[in-house]
């Protein structure tokens, strides 16, 4: 009697626990079905890029994305967790996982092979190797754009150039452009009677050499017709009245000499200022630390021509410790010369946005032109740009200047959401003492006094 | 309330009477501070401090089920089981008393924490939204780890066997999606579902979910139940 009344216990209880169990599975599966999934972090390291979001948020009708992946492959978890971001952002996005070996009938159907994403969208198809985000987003925005965009590289002063095995190149940036879907064509601008009318974008990397009075007068024309210009210089362009000037033209002025920048620089060394505070702007949300390498100062033009403007300067050097070296630079002597130098901080990069434009019957026309300009270059070549923040600086602008052209700046490397620790020897010190010795000392010593206490009582 | 207080509070003093818990903090401040500094020091990034929380949740599975042994064991294999649950206290007020103050006192391990991040923000510019999802989770998981050491101290009353058996059963459920590369790709979901380490994750990446939140809360409410039905059951064999 005793016994059964305990089995009759037993039951219950485990019964209980059954019932509670199929509870929190249902609460479970709930929480599944409606849940919040948020990046609340300001790096936004691990979740999709703004550009990203964007593009989701175009896509109204289903996706189909077949992934053949061997699951044994060591980039298959990370795939399956970018995939199921996108899918949480975009209902529409249906997500089917195969793999070629085992499901070859699939496969010989769509003509695929292992580790390749297909993208079914209405009747149009993209297929993705290596499926980087940038990657998978440029073939959605592919598939939803009705055109490519097209970019052209400034060429014949000099410029940087995007082939990748030639010093100083800026193919990586090159590259990465043709990933998201750009079309990229050099200009030789002395060769036609203005910029081609398909330019969407015109970059023009480090001029070194004086331009044309007609070549500066098609780049005035261009910017005045809504066109869209990257600019970014160098300190040595011979003969650069012409690039001054159509810089004038666009509301910019430039400091005659090297930005030295004794407050914020990279690795102590005051010729590269490394900049982590910005103004508030598209092209520097979010944007974590950058550096410029031997940059040319900026600053707003005091008098604008020629129409209205919208200027910011995003990025300056520090407020109170940095000066213009206009003398001759000394690569292992950096010192204030109060009779040659100029103490003020500069801007390193202006976002200029023409809104109107003066005509010569002095009517006025509402127009988009837009124009960045950065005092370096070198940022931007393939030694630096894919380090701290500076790829998503050059991605983001080209982004801005392509605002409403369905265009997108993905993260251009893995390292861009760095935040900067800066550790000298004797901070490096203090920090790993406090740390893994006195602290733990601390507790020890506060143990020993407790237990000993408490055994002579 | 009042006796779940109480009994909060004696567990959690009793923690500081034991020359262990001093043992098990100091070694964990020592291991903890050392990591901090080797992570920040090798990427002098300090969203890495992420990654150091990652280390920290992975010293937790080895650390707590050593707090928790003994719980219930200690009282077990001393003979004061039964006189506790002859007390006129109810099973799940001493569980969720026992709990918490297991749960408190490895709260206490965090205080070095506190100094890292004040270091961070001496040096650099921490993202506090990263900081504050990573403990988020670490505290979630915290919650979770000491109520499967509860539960593993209840069924034994070996503390060595109570230790093992916890930190057997975390590891199971720490790293139950390793499976998932075998396995097709819809339970592979199901399996990175219930992974404590997957859940884990989203928050030291900066990722509120509610979905890890649901998880590691109805699976604490579950380690508890059952924790309670097993000192029921033992209450009314006694």
């Amino acid at each position: 009697m005793k016994k059964s009344k305990r089995l009759n216990y037993r039951v219950n209880n485990f019964m209980t626990i059954v019932i509670v169990f199929l509870i929190l599975v249902f609460v479970n599966l709930i929480s599944n079905i409606k849940f919040y999934h948020e990046d609340i972090s300001e790096s936004m390291m691990n979740s999709l890029s703004n550009s990203t979001l964007r593009v989701l948020e175009k896509l109204h009708s289903p996706l189909e994305i077949y992934a053949f992946f061997k699951n044994s492959n060591p980039g298959y978890s990370s795939l399956v967790n970018k995939l199921e971001e996108f899918r949480i952002k975009n209902n529409n996005i249906k997500i089917y996982f195969a793999d070629v070996d085992k499901n070859p009938e699939k496969a010989i159907e769509l003509g695929v092979k292992n580790e390749m994403l297909v993208f079914f969208y209405k009747d149009k198809r993209e297929n993705v190797y290596l499926p980087t985000e940038e990657r998978i987003t440029g073939a959605i925005n592919s598939l939803l754009s009705e055109k490519k965009l097209k970019l052209y590289f400034l060429k014949g002063h000099g410029e940087k150039s995007n082939i990748s095995f030639e010093k100083d190149s800026i193919s990586i940036i090159t590259s990465a452009l043709k990933k998201l879907d750009f079309e990229i064509e050099d200009l030789y601008l002395s060769e036609h009677d203005k910029v081609p009318e398909d330019c969407d974008i015109l970059i023009i990397a480090s001029p070194k050499k004086a331009m044309l009075l007609e070549e500066e007068k098609k780049l005035e024309d261009y910017f005045d017709s809504s066109g869209k210009i990257f600019l970014s210089l160098d300190t040595k362009i011979e003969g650069g009245d012409g690039w001054e000037s159509f810089l004038y033209h666009t509301g910019v002025e430039v400091y005659g000499g090297v930005l030295v920048d004794y407050g914020s620089n990279l690795g102590g060394d005051s010729r590269i200022p490394a900049v982590k505070k910005y103004r508030r702007h598209f092209i520097t949300e979010r944007l974590s630390q950058t550096f410029f390498p031997l940059t040319l100062g900026l600053r707003e033009a005091k008098e604008k021509i020629g129409g209205d403007f919208y200027i910011e300067e995003l990025v300056r050097s520090d407020i109170n410790k940095s000066y213009i070296e206009t003398g001759e630079t000394h690569p292992e002597k950096i010192e204030f010369d109060s009779n040659s130098d100029i103490r003020i901080s500069a801007a390193i990069v202006i976002a200029s946005k023409k809104t109107h434009v003066k005509k010569e019957d002095k009517s006025v026309e509402a127009i988009d032109g837009r124009i960045v300009v950065c005092g370096d270059t070198s940022f931007i070549t393939d030694d630096y740009v894919e380090k701290l923040g500076n790829g998503d600086l050059f991605l983001s602008s080209i982004e801005w200047l392509a605002e409403d052209k369905d265009i997108l700046a993905i993260n251009l490397t893995n390292f861009n959401r760095v935040r900067m620790v800066e550790l000298t020897n004797i901070a490096q010190q203090k920090i790993f003492w406090i740390s893994v010795v006195i602290i733990p000392l601390l507790i020890a010593l506060f143990g020993i006094l407790i237990v000993y206490r408490r055994e002579h009582e | 309330m009042k006796t779940i207080l109480n009994i909060t509070m004696k567990e959690f003093k009793s923690y500081f009477y034991s020359p262990l818990a001093y043992v098990v903090l100091c070694v964990f401040s020592i291991l903890s501070g050392y990591f901090f500094t080797a992570i920040i020091f090798e990427t002098k990034n300090a969203n890495a401090f992420s990654s150091f929380v990652g280390v920290l949740s992975e010293l937790f599975l080895i650390l707590i089920p050593v707090i928790t042994m003994k719980l219930f064991a200690e009282e077990n294999k001393a003979g004061t089981f039964e006189l506790l649950l002859s007390y006129p206290l109810k099973s799940w007020h001493i569980v969720c008393g026992k709990f918490l103050g297991a749960f408190l006192f490895t709260m206490t391990m965090l205080i070095p924490v506190v100094f890292y991040i004040s270091f961070l923000q001496m040096y650099s510019v921490p993202d506090y939204g990263l900081i504050i999802t990573s403990l988020i989770g670490l505290v979630m998981l915290i919650m979770t780890f000491v109520s499967v050491g509860l539960f593993s101290s209840v069924i034994t009353k070996s503390q060595v066997v109570a230790s093992i058996s916890g930190f057997g059963i975390l590891l199971l459920l720490w790293a139950i999606d390793w499976f998932k590369a075998h396995v097709n790709y819809t339970f592979s979901r199901f399996l990175s579902y219930i992974s404590l380490k997957h859940n884990f994750n989203w928050f030291v990446q900066g990722i509120v979910d509610t979905r890890a939140i649901v998880l590691f809360a109805t699976f604490t409410v579950f380690m508890l139940l059952v924790t309670v039905k097993i000192i029921e059951d033992k209450r009314y064999s006694s």
